[in-house]
């Protein structure tokens, strides 16, 4: 929203930097374990401070390389163990940018994601399970990142990811489901990365991320008359990105990023280009 | 907020909630910094995990709560017992009442795995009654279908080999069960989808011990048949619900799953009754937008499977027919228009 130093700079790199533990990871505030999603957004957060020189990135990939399964290809969230599309897609996010993708055995990743499709095109946490949108996101976007994208069927996922838009112009998450603001974001970058956003109804989803916006305080609800929140408002303007709005910044579709941050990230797969063009 | 209507309050009832809100506040991070600093002490005792309880209890996302607690329970909990078990059924009745307060939150799914896999005998049949009660309560809920799945793993494993063969079945009839109860319900359909062909595996190996099932999965023609004409009738039931045609899709497109010697001619028979029954179906339900779509989807695969080019009289219905589509369901004209250009090209 070009308002970058709404946020403290110094601050905000301090806190994040106070985050990291000596195993490389970072938990969610100072005083949480670390954890794979933490590590991405401390690393997604640094990258758009333009402040990744203040890690060590080896360390931080040898966090990550220790929650991966060279021969499967899973990855965990953290010691404990589960394992998950999202924490896959992370690995590949988080190493792409900083360059150190051939630390993971990505073919053998790949192919536990293709495995995750579905009867319908969708695409599960693991291997057997239901279809949900968000999944999506994780398994399109970690193809994306591996240059795998012809493993799946791409026609029947977006045939899926389409019949997610409702009558009233918002996505759902699962067939039989209420629209939701945050699918905005799951099922539109997924549209993005395959070519296919004019296979839903923009303007009509426009309309109803707007219309969950809270006139009062200014955020984005899941829907019109919901209490708004941070998530919410966060996916409902990268949908609103994607759709081309003015006054917003291009979104990336497989980073959720600034694409004009884009040139950052040292393994991006399409080398900074705008992929909405 | 997920599902939190927004209300409005006067600036009077603003002020007390905030104070309210406040003092709620205040106890929440004065519990967390007491539990925080017992953590940096290395405390691993029953007051550690008395506090420990209490903050969980509040917010059950502070993921690194769950962590303590282990460690917790691991060193300062666990070696001191005789029957670890009890105490770990205990833990698994803590989970279940977080459970039905939170019952989309990872973390607890994740601990009741660990406990159960800490125990020394840990009693998966119960849980499994514990997940099927779960999807009772909300039958979508696709954190317990996954732990269901885990769930049903665990307990075939540790059966006795002679029994092993009566989980499947089982299953396959839960799904029946709850499509049954409500054939709107994707969950099982999906769950019908995943067992199956894992039944088919066992029948052909002989492992599975369900004598009817037996019977119907070594008829592999009768089986395919009898699975289409069950979700078909779902499917004239109510024509507009997704979960039945996706269904029906998988069927069609992948019949070698169930019917491993299918003959392309009869493949080709079944795709082209199918599209005759839809088509009727379409008579009594002209505003239902999923008729056409599959009739136009079954009609392009059918000359695919034919290896024949779609005759011109045909595809200009098609075409029709994808108009028909765009007007219906204007919201995905986009990929109706990209649909038009195959169409016409192909014949």
């Amino acid at each position: 929203m070009h308002a970058r130093e709404a946020l403290p700079r110094e601050d905000v790199i301090k806190f994040v930097l106070n985050c990291q533990k000596p195993n490389g990871g970072f938990g969610a505030a100072p005083n949480h374990d670390a954890h794979i999603t933490f590590t991405l957004s401390a690393v997604q957060i640094l990258l758009i401070e333009d402040a990744l020189d203040k890690i060590d990135a080896d360390q931080i990939a040898d966090y990550i390389v220790s929650l991966h399964n060279q021969e499967t290809g899973e990855v965990s969230g953290d010691e404990y163990g589960e394992v998950d599309t999202r924490f896959l897609y992370i690995a590949l996010n988080c190493l792409s940018i900083l360059g150190k993708l051939d630390r993971l055995n990505v073919e053998a990743m790949a192919k536990w994601i293709a495995a995750c499709q579905n009867l319908d095109g969708g695409f599960g946490m693991v291997p057997g399970a239901e279809s949900h949108a968000a999944q999506a996101f994780t398994c399109i976007g970690a193809l994306t990142i591996a240059g795998k994208l012809d493993l799946i069927d791409g026609d029947l996922a977006c045939w899926w990811l389409s019949e997610r838009q409702l009558p009233e112009g918002g996505l759902n998450g699962r067939p039989e489901k209420l629209p939701d603001v945050c699918y905005s974001w799951w099922v539109l970058s997924c549209l993005a990365m395959m070519k296919k956003l004019h296979w839903i109804n923009r303007d009509k989803l426009r309309d109803f991320i707007l219309k969950a916006q809270d006139e009062d305080d200014g955020g984005i609800a899941d829907r019109e008359g919901d209490v708004a929140d941070v998530f919410h408002t966060n996916f409902g303007l990268c949908g609103l990105s994607l759709l081309g709005t003015d006054g917003l910044d291009q979104v990336n579709p497989v980073y959720c990023l600034p694409q004009k941050v884009m040139h950052r990230v040292k393994q991006d797969p399409w080398n900074g280009k705008d992929l909405s063009k | 907020m997920h599902n939190v209507r927004k209300q409005k309050y006067s600036a009077e009832q603003l002020a007390e909630k905030k104070q309210l809100e406040k003092g709620k506040i205040n106890a929440y991070n004065g519990l967390s910094t007491q539990v925080n600093q017992f953590r940096r002490e290395g405390k691993h005792d029953k007051e550690a995990l008395d506090l420990n309880t209490k903050l969980i209890k509040i917010n059950p996302e502070f993921y690194t709560m769950w962590n303590y607690r282990r460690e917790i329970l691991k060193t300062g909990i666990l070696p001191n017992l005789e029957d670890k078990d009890d105490f770990l059924d205990g833990e698994l009745k803590f989970v279940q009442e977080c459970l039905m307060r939170f019952p989309k939150t990872y973390w607890l799914w994740n601990h009741r795995k660990w406990c159960l896999e800490t125990a020394a005998k840990p009693d998966w049949k119960k849980e499994l009654a514990m997940v099927t009660y779960a999807l009772a309560k909300d039958e979508r809920n696709f954190h317990a279908w996954n732990y269901r799945r885990y769930v049903l793993a665990k307990y075939e494993e540790t059966l006795p080999e002679a029994h092993r063969g009566a989980v499947k079945p089982k299953e396959f009839e839960f799904t029946e069960e709850k499509i049954n109860k409500n054939f709107s319900n994707f969950s099982a359909w999906h769950q019908r989808s995943k067992v199956i062909p894992e039944l088919m595996e066992e029948t052909r190996q002989g492992k599975c011990t369900d004598e009817k099932l037996v019977k119907r999965l070594s008829d592999p023609k009768t089986f395919f048949g009898s699975e289409l004409d069950y979700v078909k009738n779902a499917i004239f039931m109510d024509p507009n619900d997704q979960s039945v045609w996706l269904y029906l899709r998988w069927l069609l497109t992948k019949p070698e799953i169930i019917y491993p010697d299918i003959s392309t001619e009869y493949h080709i028979e079944v795709v082209e009754s199918t599209i005759k029954e839809i088509a009727e179906l379409y008579e009594d339900e002209k505003d239902c937008r999923h008729c056409i779509y599959w009739i136009v989807f079954y009609t392009i695969m059918l000359y695919e499977l034919k290896k024949q080019r779609i005759p011109e009289a045909v595809g200009r219905t098609l075409t029709k027919h994808i108009g028909d589509l765009k007007e219906k369901d204007a919201l995905r004209k986009g990929q109706y228009e990209d649909w038009e250009k195959v169409v016409v090209s192909a014949h």
